[in-house]
């Protein structure tokens, strides 16, 4: 199989956007802080381990610079497909400044992903957050061959700016109708955030509610945000053409529902507050019938 | 490119900048604290740069780069800019709101702006009357010692090249006779052409109009753009000589929109009316007042990049731009970094002690309504009426005059109550704020902003939300440190002297009946709580008389600078009230006196003067057993009762008349209430509560929580109503046990003041109303911590002043303990 790797800026369609073609090493790792608190007279077994702390996830990857077309722009299609547009061909010293004035982070929103893509150019992992830690390298004795390597950190990158975006819905439940065609469908009732004194108008007005979706089931990432122009509350929708390729009775497929509210907002800010779509029982994975 | 500023200013004694420096701070952290405490900040900067303790610092922290940012106005509470550039309107001390037809702010309703803007204290703008002249500033500093422009100096505001402007307002008039309102005014018309740009607005036939001229080419662009009773996000640039402007977010056709001239000028500019400077007058034919709410108005040297626009547009409002004001006091330099720390405006203004020296320049003033102040003293002086009783937000406007030359801007409508007795502007100014906070019945939002504006209104539910969404909230339980279910509190003892006429008749050896002695204040008799008798004169029948025939009204010029020790009227004494409005109204200087009591013509008022009298003493040995004996006095004399009224001991008449005698009673006396009120107790019981000392408790929170008391001195108060009020009310907003939040967010919230009234959700979905009690900001790390607390917690927040200003009740100024 045929993977690919994009170290890319920004949102979608990703520009400047940098494909690793020559990857000498990537290590993902994750640092899961405990502290122990062992009990006086007592055995090991009964060590009190206390997770003070969140994780931490980072990723090391170091590759080789070579002349090439890969600062380019990284887009998306409908059927989830990743295209490549290469950029100008680029020599090394042109790509490190291309590195030094418009991929590291300057702001303090600036956010990245790296996105691994299969043969067929959907994603199969993608890390956001952003980069800690650039160097470039060449030795003497081996004068024409530079080497990158990049510490990235896993997480969300803040966000500066304070759009004026509908918070989140108070509750989501979610259900599964019966599939049609065998492509499964998940149905959900949202209760609208009911905490205003009166409700918005104008520019602030709500215009709907946004989702996305993803197969939990087996290997999966989240679709892009869709919308629902709906208004009336309690707000029923059904997202359809749900894939349950490989889905048995004992073993169903189960998707994770995210849904939000919008306005006219949050599409120029690119940010929604979500809500995981939870089934009647609590469970956030919705089994597909 | 930075969103975040920070500006030093170095003056020399006649206030000119001889330093100032603008960078981008390493770090910066600020604590605003609202009516709790002082504002304060630490921050950083790379040592290079020239900043000594004593520098005035303003720290910026916006939603875009502040670089190019040359002038901000977000018209909270003030026109005055939030920049650094200080282009603010033009005043000559103490400081006057422009009289451009302010009747307010709006933000109240989501219809009055709009619902985003709800609780955002925006200024409604009338300009039939005039505009706001906005002080220039030029480059360099590059002005002579008078304040003008040197040749040649360039304004800050460079307008030769590319700039950008961003009005944002809501137009509320469409009447035809304001077809040309203003919003930008930066037009010389003293030049034979003009020079500059204008930006006006028509909301009538819906265009926008932007007249640039260089004093060489005039062009006038036309948009059509509809603007009335809608919120506008107007953007006008110019880029590469070409104008372009959006409506809204989306790009309207201009005519003739290409000028590349140099649109500089030497002269002020004006906001909401344009001005002639040939005629030095606002342009009123045809009327170019604005009639609106101001929303928030930037410039821009260059071109921002329409993706800036864009996030400005579509984020949360802001009250302030500018998040700290204040002066450095300590700088720690290890060289390669400078640390700063700094105080804030707020604190020196809301620390500057106030006594009757403040008032050294001015130790007499008349103010709104008539009231009156005496040095440090705030009282009605027509004692007839409540008209000119000193209200609260008036008695701020005198005292701000006097402090820091005057500088700060308020708006005066709160607090709006009046103080029913004399108020004493002593102690801090936080404190005498915290006082008016407390009496006040309606709870308010309170702030100090950084360009020195003192913003008191009232508390108004805003849109805005906190929960888990954006932020982490911590409940930090419940806080106690407020509690209050018990008081004892303790107003200033006053002093007062008063001279009244008491006539009466009783045999000879007896006692008279009780005469109450009484006090007109506010339009009603209450009763003196005397202190001391300074004397009695008693009037020998024979004093001089002066008579005056009148019908219902009297001509009473003749007694003018009498004290009348008895009156008659038709030969029947006045009544002790009806004496006492007489003595007043001659006391005012009155030509006439009105007595209802009688009707008809030929009615004679007979007057006798007190100087006269002869005067009694009181008996030493008085007492209730020997009162009726009449051997036990050998003189004429007097008793106080205990309810304050006085009887008269008559030795001397012969024993078979009943002689009406005058008496002159001068007495000092420490307060007064209404004797016949059943004001907080049984009828009769009433001066207890009118008391300057008091005791309240709140019996339900006492068995709830427990005893929580506090020993409370408001010397500010002198009348026992307001000390009844004062600790009513105080019980009565403290006696529950407080719910506190703190709220962090991974940003820098600028859409939140102190103050502010917030919906709260918690994570179970309850939404409840908070108030923003505390910000700070923290960057570089990009972390805005609020802290949230309970909706009727306004007024006095004691949780930091027994920190800050504990002090004991033998203090001068506002003060509590605890046990």
């Amino acid at each position: 199989m045929t993977t690919h790797m994009y170290l890319v800026k920004g949102s979608l369609p990703y520009n400047p956007a940098f494909r690793i073609d020559n990857l000498n090493n990537l290590n993902w790792s994750i640092d899961t802080p405990v502290t122990p608190m062992p009990l006086p007279e007592d055995t090991h077994e009964e060590n009190i381990l206390v997770k003070m702390e969140g994780n931490t996830a980072k990723m090391d990857l170091s590759w080789t610079l070579t002349d090439s077309s890969n600062f380019g722009v990284l887009s998306r299609g409908g059927d989830e497909v990743y295209s490549f547009a290469e950029g100008i061909p680029l020599d090394v010293y042109e790509q490190i400044n291309k590195f030094k004035e418009e991929m590291v982070p300057i702001s303090i929103g600036d956010g990245y992903k790296i996105i691994i893509t299969d043969g067929e150019h959907k994603e199969v992992m993608m890390d956001e957050g952003t980069i800690s830690n650039m160097s470039f390298s060449v030795s003497g004795g081996s004068p024409i061959v530079w080497n990158v390597s990049c510490a990235f950190y896993v997480g969300n990158v803040v966000a500066i700016l304070e759009a004026d975006i509908p918070p989140a819905p108070t509750n989501v439940v979610a259900s599964s109708p019966s599939a049609i065609n065998n492509l499964g469908r998940v149905t959900f009732v949202v209760t609208a955030y009911d905490g205003y004194a009166s409700e918005p108008t104008g520019d602030t007005e709500i215009k709907g509610v946004a989702y996305k979706y993803k197969r939990t089931d087996k290997k999966g990432t989240w679709s892009e945000p869709q919308t629902n122009a709906q208004t009336s509350s309690p707000i029923t929708y059904t997202i359809t053409g749900l894939d349950k390729t490989g889905a048995t009775a004992n073993d169903p497929a189960t998707y994770r529902v995210k849904v939000a509210q919008y306005n006219n907002n949050n599409g120029d800010a690119s940010q929604y507050y979500w809500k995981y779509a939870k089934t009647s029982s609590g469970a956030t994975d919705i089994t597909i019938t | 490119m930075s969103n975040v500023k920070a500006v030093i200013i170095r003056r020399d004694s006649n206030g000119n900048i001889t330093n100032r420096v603008m960078t981008t701070p390493k770090s910066a952290n600020v604590v605003q604290e609202g009516l709790r405490a002082s504002d304060n900040m630490t921050m950083t900067l790379s040592a290079e740069h020239n900043v000594a303790v004593g520098d005035e610092i303003y720290y910026i922290q916006d939603n875009l780069d502040t670089a190019s940012l040359k002038a901000v106005w977000n018209f909270y509470g003030s026109f005055r800019d939030e920049s650094g550039y200080e282009h603010d309107d033009v005043y000559t001390a103490p400081y006057t709101l422009p009289t451009c037809g302010l009747v307010g702010y709006y933000g109240v309703n989501d219809s009055e702006i709009d619902w985003k803007h709800k609780g955002y204290y925006k200024f409604y703008i009338n300009s039939s009357q005039g505009g706001v002249v906005i002080e220039k500033k030029y480059k360099n500093n590059n002005i002579n010692s008078d304040g003008s422009p040197k040749s040649g100096a360039v304004p800050v505001i460079d307008m030769s090249a590319d700039f950008d402007m961003i009005f944002e307002f809501k137009a509320n008039s469409n009447h035809s006779n304001y077809q040309h309102q203003t919003l930008f005014d930066n037009y010389d018309h003293s030049t034979s052409s003009g020079t500059g740009l204008k930006v006006q607005i028509n909301p009538l036939s819906s265009t926008i109009t932007i007249t640039a001229d260089d004093g060489t080419t005039e062009k006038v662009m036309v948009s059509s753009v509809a603007t009335y009773d809608i919120v506008s996000f107007l953007r006008i640039k110019r880029e590469d000589g070409v104008f372009k402007l959006y409506h809204n977010g989306t790009e309207k056709s201009l005519t003739n929109s290409t000028h590349s001239g140099n649109l500089n000028n030497n002269k002020n500019m004006h906001l909401f009316k344009e001005y002639n400077e040939s005629t030095s007058s606002w342009v009123t034919s045809p009327d170019t007042g604005f009639w609106g709410v101001a929303i928030q108005f930037r410039l821009y040297t260059g071109v921002l990049h329409d993706s800036e626009v864009k996030k400005l547009q579509i984020s949360k409002p802001v009250n302030t731009t500018m998040k700290f004001g204040g002066k450095i006091w300590k700088i720690d330099d290890n060289k390669n970094i400078k640390k700063l720390s700094c105080s804030s405006h707020a604190k020196e203004l809301l620390g500057t002690n106030i006594s009757s020296n403040t008032f050294n320049s001015q130790i007499s003033t008349t103010f709104a309504y008539g009231a009156k102040r005496e040095n440090n003293r705030y009282f009605n002086p027509d004692t007839s009426t409540v008209n000119a009783r000193p209200q609260m937000e008036h008695i701020i406007e005198d005292i701000l005059k006097y402090v820091d030359d005057g500088v700060y801007a308020y708006f005066p409508q709160e607090p709006s109550t009046s103080f029913y007795g004399d108020f004493f502007a002593e102690g801090t100014l936080l404190d005498i704020l915290k006082v008016m906070m407390v009496v006040d019945t309606d709870s308010h939002m309170f702030v100090v902003t950084p360009r020195k504006v003192l913003f008191i209104m009232q508390e108004i539910s805003s849109h805005h939300v906190i929960n888990n969404d954006k932020y982490n909230i911590i409940n930090t339980g419940k806080d106690d440190t407020g509690t209050t279910n018990s008081i004892f509190i303790s107003g200033r003892k006053g002093k007062y002297t008063h001279s009244q006429a008491v006539a009466d008749s009783n045999t000879r050896y007896t006692w008279s009946n009780p005469n109450n002695l009484l006090i007109l204040q506010n339009g009603y008799y209450v009763t003196p709580v005397i202190e001391r008798v300074v004397s009695v004169m008693r009037s020998n029948d024979s004093g001089a008389v002066t008579s005056i025939t009148g019908t219902t009204v009297f001509n009473i010029t003749s007694l003018h600078n009498k004290i009348i020790s008895l009156a008659l009227i038709n030969g029947t004494p006045m009544t002790s009230t009806q004496l006492t409005a007489l003595q007043t109204d001659i006391d005012d200087g009155d030509s006439t006196h009105f007595i209802a009591a009688v009707s008809g013509s030929g009615n004679v008022l007979t007057a006798y003067d007190a100087s006269q009298a002869t005067e009694i003493f009181g008996e030493q040995n008085v007492t209730a057993s020997n009162t009726t004996s009449q051997s036990t006095y050998s003189n004429n004399t007097y008793q106080i009762n205990p309810d304050n009224s006085i009887i008269f001991w008559n030795q001397d008449d012969a024993t078979a008349t009943n002689p009406i005698h005058a008496y002159v009673v001068t007495y000092e006396y420490s307060y007064t209430y209404f004797k016949s009120s059943s004001y907080g107790g049984s009828q009769g019981s009433g001066s207890l509560w009118w008391s300057t000392t008091q005791h309240q408790r709140f019996d339900t929170s006492i068995s709830e929580n427990g005893l929580y008391h506090r020993n409370l001195y408001v010397p500010q108060l002198v009348n026992g109503l307001d000390v009844y009020l004062f600790a009513n009310r105080y019980i009565i907003d403290n006696n529950s046990m407080n719910t506190r939040y703190e709220a962090t967010s991974g940003s820098l919230v600028n859409s939140l003041t102190v103050g502010m009234k917030v919906r709260y959700t918690d994570s179970d979905g309850a939404t409840s109303e908070k108030v923003v009690r505390s910000i700070e900001y923290s960057y570089p790390q990009i972390q805005t911590i609020i802290e949230l607390g309970e909706y009727l917690f306004s007024g006095f927040d004691v949780e930091k002043q027994t920190v800050d200003s504990l002090r004991g009740l033998d203090s001068v100024s506002a003060g509590a303990s605890r046990y």
